[in-house]
């Protein structure tokens, strides 16, 4: 799933990232890459994502989060 | 004494003197963790802010004497990591690798360090002596996060000295370790394994073909490791004369791990949770982001958060305006005292040497003086709301907004403090990312409309038009400004800042209590770059202004600034101007109330002493404008549509001299200046055509 489709509180494990390799290396730096695990703090509407990944707040757009493929964990 | 001595490459920092003696210090670090607190520390107000060689970003240098050797400092751009994805990262790889600091110091954040270490395996990468500070380790504390920083230093190989920067703690500890390590002048332990399997054989193979390449500007694992990240700087640099049979050779290896790029990360975030595991001690994820949130709720929540960010956006402008407004009205009300005084001091002088000190210097440096104390209480909000880490919060919040003007939510408070004062938004363009997103910050300011400009548009629109008409011609205004703004952000993106933009992703950082004394560095350094730089600009394109409308004497009618106006006959024509009105609107870059004593001027309305429009600039300052009177012999020399061009090219032309000077100031580029005004003033002209074919239309 993307990670816009993660609802609030819950936790998912970054399975793959899709996009060019300016955005990649973009969110490399910033503590996304495969098997990271992450929460989502806020997704509400249509408003950019708060998720909490590496000890770390992050706010990122919707339209670059849906390059986030990743698997929610139960 | 370390290896300064044998560094004698082109020197890249300004102000910091290589004279073969001392330790030359890089202060290297992701954003948010502090660095420049520890570096304001450690070199305090000794500091040079100037520019990084040819590019517009600001290179902050000082020096420390530590143990009778002297550290030379450079504080390095904040960046997340050493691609070079923006002119950051650029700089930053840049001097280390080709600088070679003696040290280089990686600051990470004790209460976010995994993500924050990540740079350091990209310093590990490199090759060069570092240290490593750990800093606001008492905010990890206070977290429930424990870090054993002996045993990191064992596993690390590197000196780790933890600090609380903000209350000056670990600082001489520090500064000792950077002795210390520049004396040694290696690495305590050069066998540091980040990078296991094929990409560990990858970057062994592609090395040693580099080594037989004879390519050795870079440490040659370093290349091969950029090489296999898909780095296209290092891979176009390396190409050119290789073998073709060791390039066929690199191109095969790299094929084969097509996703080197994500399997470097993860093996570099890998060797930094292997090392935590072993000196660290912390809660879990749940409760590590259940402790972040309480007021962050708030601050980001859809409605209360705008709620929140409209109270701060307004205790920011009225702190600004109690700040700096005061002051600068007091300059300005002491301007015509001054020159009056100046003026008859020097009445013994030739009439052209008084009148250009009287009427040209003097009101310059005023108006430049006056501007820095608003340059000041600017930097003071927006730097505050910068350091306790509301700012990103602001970014979050007004995103959609500002997106649509191609910048990012941060650009939101720069923008609307331009309300008050286009230098605002010029000053505020330090508190964006990258160095794009603040040229274009930096760009846009200028636009948008200030206090000055309003009721300066409202005396020209008073003298033409009904109040049904002037209620259209302001949200004409209105309407112009955004679609101004949209055109620029896209011709600027698409010309000089072109390159990819991605969206909004911005980290949140903690929020602390204010750190008055970096504040403190930081609007006293705007200031004094300021009152140094832009009033130099300000007084000295005053003064030039005066000449122009001076000479060659017998009225300003007759001056250098009217046969140039002369020269634009045919750009006048097209809105239906003649010469003094021509004249009138080019004043207007001086301040937009100059382009009203000029008119005033020109049109025989009432010509004060001498043909001084820098005097009867003062003289609207000081009295308000009442008594300019530019009512009907105006009217009988101008057309309603014409009228309509003056006010549209006025008001979108140069916001004043200040803030030209601020651009300067700011970008320390005369050829971003000169560009940028020469952009408003080419956009004032087609803003003055449209609006008089408009007016043609309907008048």
């Amino acid at each position: 799933m993307e990670l816009t489709v993660l609802k609030n509180n819950k936790i998912g494990v970054i399975e793959k990232l899709k996009g060019d390799s300016h955005f990649l290396s973009r969110i490399i730096g910033m503590g996304f890459t495969p098997g990271t695990k992450l929460k989502m703090i806020q997704n509400y509407g249509r408003k950019a994502l708060i998720v909490f990944i590496r000890d770390t707040v992050i706010t990122i757009e919707r339209k670059e989060a849906n390059n986030i493929i990743l698997q929610e964990e139960c | 004494m370390g290896k300064a001595s044998s560094i004698n490459c082109h020197d890249t920092s300004k102000g910091v003197k290589r004279d073969g003696k001392g330790i030359t210090v890089g202060f290297a670090g992701q954003p948010n963790t502090g660095k420049s607190t520890i570096f304001n520390r450690i070199t305090g107000l000794k500091q040079h802010v100037g520019n990084w060689p040819g590019k517009t970003v600001e290179q902050k240098t000082g020096k420390v004497t530590h143990n009778n050797s002297l550290i030379y400092c450079v504080d390095l751009p904040g960046t997340y990591s050493l691609s070079t994805n923006s002119l950051e990262e650029k700089i930053t790889r840049e001097f280390i690798l080709k600088e070679k600091p003696d040290v280089v110091v990686v600051v990470i954040d004790a209460s976010q360090l995994e993500r924050t270490s990540y740079l350091l395996a990209e310093i590990v990468d490199l090759q060069i002596p570092y240290v490593l500070a750990l800093n606001m380790i008492d905010v990890a504390q206070n977290m429930g996060i424990k870090i054993d920083a002996k045993k990191m230093q064992e596993e690390i190989g590197a000196p780790v000295v933890p600090l609380v920067a903000a209350k000056g703690k670990g600082i001489s500890e520090l500064l000792e370790a950077i002795s210390e390590v520049a004396q040694r002048g290696e690495l305590e332990n050069r066998t540091i394994n980040i990078y296991k399997d094929e990409i560990d054989s990858g970057i062994q193979r592609i090395s040693e073909i580099v080594k037989e390449e004879k390519i050795d500007k870079y440490p040659a694992e370093w290349t091969a490791i950029k090489m296999l990240e898909g780095d296209e700087e290092i891979i176009r640099y390396c190409k050119d004369g290789m073998l073709a049979t060791n390039w066929f050779e690199i191109k095969h290896i790299r094929g084969k791990l097509a996703d080197g790029r994500m399997i470097i990360a993860g093996q570099r975030y890998n060797w930094i949770s292997e090392i935590m595991k072993k000196v660290v001690k912390r809660p879990n994820v749940e409760e590590l982001s259940a402790k972040r949130g309480k007021f962050d709720k708030i601050a980001t929540h859809p409605i209360l958060g705008y709620l929140l960010a409209m109270i701060i956006i307004v205790t920011g402008l009225v702190v600004t305006v109690v700040i700096g407004m005061p002051i600068s009205f007091m300059i300005m009300g002491f301007v015509p005292t001054l020159s009056a005084a100046a003026s008859s001091l020097l009445s013994g002088m030739p009439s052209w040497l008084s009148g250009s000190i009287v009427f040209g210097l003097i009101p310059g440096v005023g108006i430049g003086i006056a501007m820095g104390s608003m340059v000041m209480a600017i930097a003071f909000v927006l730097g505050t709301l910068e350091d306790i880490g509301y700012m990103a919060r602001l970014g979050y919040l007004f995103n959609s907004f500002t997106k649509r003007i191609g910048l990012h939510g941060k650009a939101f408070m720069p923008l609307l403090l331009s309300l008050v004062c286009n230098v605002s938004g010029i000053v505020g363009s330090r508190v964006m990312d990258s160095w794009k997103q603040r040229m274009l910050l930096l760009v846009m300011a200028s636009i948008i409309p200030c206090t000055a400009l309003i009721p300066i548009i409202g005396l020209i629109v008073l003298q033409f038009f009904t109040p049904a008409q002037s209620l259209l011609i302001y949200s004409g205004l209105a309407v112009a400004t955004v679609l101004h703004l949209m055109f620029t952000a896209r011709l600027f993106g698409a010309t000089f800042l072109k390159g990819k933009q991605t969206g909004l992703i911005m980290e949140l950082p903690p929020y602390h209590k204010p750190n008055w004394r970096t504040i403190f560095i930081f609007v006293e350094k705007k200031g004094k770059k300021f009152l140094k730089e832009a009033v130099t600009i300000i007084a000295a394109a005053s003064v030039i202004v005066w000449f122009l409308s001076y000479f060659p004497g017998e009225g300003i009618d007759n001056s250098y600034l009217a046969s140039f106006a002369n020269l634009f006959e045919p750009i006048a024509n097209l809105m239906g101007w003649d010469w003094r009105l021509f004249t009138s609107w080019l004043t207007a870059g001086v301040t937009k109330g100059t382009a009203l004593s000029t008119m005033a001027v020109l049109y025989g309305i009432s010509a004060p002493e001498g043909t001084s429009i820098m005097g009867m600039m003062v003289d609207i300052i000081a009295g308000g404008g009442e008594h300019i009177g530019l009512g009907a012999a105006i009217r009988g020399a101008v057309s309603q549509a014409s009228a309509l061009a003056f006010v549209f090219a006025v008001y979108f032309s140069v916001p004043c001299l200040a803030s030209v000077g601020v651009v300067y100031s700011e970008t320390g580029s005369l050829k971003w200046t000169l560009g940028t005004a020469a952009y408003y003033t080419g956009m004032s002209l087609v803003a003055g055509i449209i609006a008089y074919q408009i007016g043609m239309l309907v008048f």
